[in-house]
């Protein structure tokens, strides 16, 4: 088995660059969600304070 | 997520897992050796399937621009986008594997013959129509500007494909649709590339779902600032 080196080092690439890029979609995701929680969290106390405002 | 949205998914991270092992185990294992080039011919399979599903994402890209300046709806241009992303990811790959392929196979690691040149151009072109989104606040001024440049790399497609009949290159006759002295003979290597290109093809698209799943959240987030500030200003 002749230049296997080369070979492992092109499947190692294919699989960090996939992960990389995996990665970062996940993390994007996790982040936006995280964002939306808060926001929804704080419009909803928001809203009950405007609602109890108006009372 | 409905649960007839989250069985599809299921569905298509187990064909998408099924065929990927299989891609891996014909592509390194079952698939004979090249006579001439040995076990290091193995990275074609790889190879050629990243390029596949990156000439499909910039000719979505190519498209959804057109699309996006015909109509101006952004939907297009978010879509264009993400295949862009996918695009410029299977595009890498690419460009990574075919120095590591062409270092034992002709002793160099890179030539500026017109395919590898016309190719690592394109990744350029794609690059900058990514890295684009940073630098321009003006939303419609980006769209426009984003849909532009999507053309003209999505018109290249054709010219890096073409670029090995059209001049004498270092690189090799396609494989796919190229003439009767290229391509494989051997039925298991056939295979093997058949289920990588299956494989990356159906790893495309599921970054492409997921990154329209991002674009979606991303826009209900900037919906719920909105409200946010809406809501601060009236309480």
């Amino acid at each position: 088995m002749k230049n296997l080196g080369y070979l492992a080092s092109a499947y190692t690439a294919i699989w960090l660059v996939l992960s990389f890029f995996l990665a970062k979609l996940y993390m994007r995701n996790q982040k936006l969600n995280r964002e939306i929680d808060q926001l929804e969290t704080r419009i909803k106390e928001l809203e009950s304070k405007r609602g109890s405002g108006a009372e | 997520m409905t649960a007839r949205k989250l069985l599809i998914h299921a569905i298509f991270l187990a064909l998408l897992i099924a065929v990927m092992e299989c891609a891996i185990l014909w592509a390194l294992v079952i698939a004979p050796a090249d006579r001439e080039q040995g076990d290091v011919q193995r990275i074609f399979y790889f190879h050629l399937g990243s390029i596949w599903p990156a000439f499909l994402a910039f000719f979505y890209v190519l498209y959804g621009s057109i699309a996006y300046l015909v109509t101006r709806k952004q939907i297009f241009d978010h879509r264009a986008f993400v295949a862009g992303q996918v695009g410029l990811a299977f595009g890498s790959l690419v460009l990574i594997t075919g120095p590591i392929w062409a270092k034992p196979t002709w002793g160099i690691w890179w030539t500026w013959d017109a395919r590898l040149t016309s190719m690592l151009v394109l990744w350029l072109i794609f690059l900058g129509y990514v890295m684009l989104r940073d630098y321009i606040d003006d939303a419609t001024k980006r769209e426009r500007l984003s849909a532009i440049l999507g053309i003209a790399g999505g018109v290249m497609v054709p010219f890096v494909y073409l670029s090995t009949r059209w001049f004498e290159t270092q690189h090799p006759s396609p494989v796919i649709m190229g003439d009767k002295e290229s391509g494989i003979k051997d039925p298991q290597m056939v295979n093997a590339l058949l289920l990588a290109l299956a494989a990356f093809s159906l790893l495309a698209i599921y970054f492409w779902r997921r990154g329209i799943e991002l674009v979606h959240s991303d826009a209900r987030l900037q919906a719920l600032r909105r409200r946010t500030l809406d809501l601060e200003e009236n309480v």
